[in-house]
């Protein structure tokens, strides 16, 4: 399990710097896009395809980044234990807000 | 929780001033952490002025020639005095290093503390038992069932791959500089037993690595590295304790 988390977290960090970048891209044009143009973008397949992967990605990385930093300072192991469940129970929340926020871009 | 502040009874207090009655022309000045645990009293830190002319130019001369000619009450480790024994590690100005082979000619002001984040037994004397109980808990010794009819063999480019791991000599200079060893001690195996660790893996002659290496894989005795180098940056040895680290974490990624 320890390999896994340590194998997962590598995983998620690569994956992410080519997703960051094209976002810090897409974010430094976004001046010039008007509303529309950026609503069409999001809800559109390869929006709400990147979107969601992205965000799968970042709140896994996230979760086990939390998780390392938890076992790392708290030292009782119940309190730990009940921090790790919260932490992952709030990152999935998280990421069940992005998809249904997607769904009701896609809907208007 | 982890404790960012020191306790009560460990915060340095201010210790004495032993001064020559002639200023020195050649002045050092070394502060020194005391900690008699017979007095009851918290920690201080006293201060010697010296004439650096009198003694040699290593951190360990400074000592000998205090506890020789200044004060004998302080305690510290000493053995071989060339960097062999592992015995005199401890803080010099920041840095854990061993005091036998650090050259101090250059200095005039030094601050020397025991190893951090370890218990004190006296003055410059750290308990070691606990890092000893996992050093211990790596079976650092060849395990191989075979019986050859003289000594077990080994080609050279094998034992070539042992070299910058059996210098190690456990003076845990690199294990007591690790913020994840200051946290989880007590569960973190820390960068020394890793390298010696890693030492028994790539030993050509050992046959339990699956073992050694099923028996790390656990997030606090190994992955509690979090690559932050300070184990390589204080080695007075100049081994490389985060790069044996990482190569048994690449081990047991790709079994």
């Amino acid at each position: 399990m320890a390999i896994f988390h340590w194998k997962i977290q590598r995983i998620s960090a690569i994956l992410l710097v080519p997703i960051t970048i094209y976002v810090i891209f897409y974010l430094l044009k976004i001046g010039n896009l008007s509303y529309m143009n950026v609503a069409n973008d999001i809800s559109s397949f390869p929006g709400i395809i990147l979107i969601s992967f992205m965000a799968l990605v970042l709140f896994i990385h996230s979760s086990l980044g939390i998780e390392t930093i938890l076992e790392d300072y708290i030292h009782d192991v119940k309190t730990q234990s009940l921090l790790v469940s919260l932490s992952k129970f709030i990152h999935v929340i998280l990421f069940l807000i992005t998809l249904i926020s997607l769904i009701i871009i896609k809907g208007n | 929780m982890a404790k960012f502040t020191l306790p009560i009874n460990s915060r340095v207090t201010e210790g004495k001033t032993f001064k020559p009655s002639v200023e020195p022309k050649n002045r050092l000045r070394v502060d020194i952490y005391r900690y008699n645990p017979d007095l009851n009293s918290n920690p201080y830190l006293d201060t010697y002025i010296l004439d650096k002319d009198k003694f040699g130019p290593m951190g360990l001369d400074v000592l000998l020639y205090i506890k020789n000619n200044v004060d004998p009450t302080l305690a510290f480790r000493r053995s071989c005095r060339e960097g062999i024994c592992g015995s005199c590690s401890m803080n010099i100005n920041g840095t854990n290093t061993l005091a036998c082979i650090l050259n101090v000619a250059e200095e005039t002001h030094l601050k020397i503390y025991p190893l951090p984040h370890m218990p004190v037994v006296k003055d410059l004397v750290p308990d070691m038992k606990d890092f000893y109980k996992q050093y211990e808990s790596i079976k650092p010794w060849l395990i191989n069932d075979s019986k050859p009819d003289r000594e077990h063999h080994q080609s050279q480019e094998d034992r070539g791959k042992l070299d910058g791991l059996i210098e190690c000599v456990l003076c845990a200079c690199c294990s007591t500089s690790c913020p994840s060893y200051w946290w989880n001690s007590d569960k973190y195996l820390g960068p020394a037993t890793l390298l010696h660790a890693y030492r028994w893996i790539i030993d050509s002659r050992d046959t339990a690595q699956k073992e050694r290496l099923s028996e790390l894989a656990d997030k606090f005795k190994l992955f509690r590295c979090h690559t932050i180098m300070n184990c390589t940056k204080t080695c007075p040895k100049n081994l490389n304790p985060a790069k044996a680290i990482s190569h048994i974490k690449q081990m047991l990624a790709s079994q």
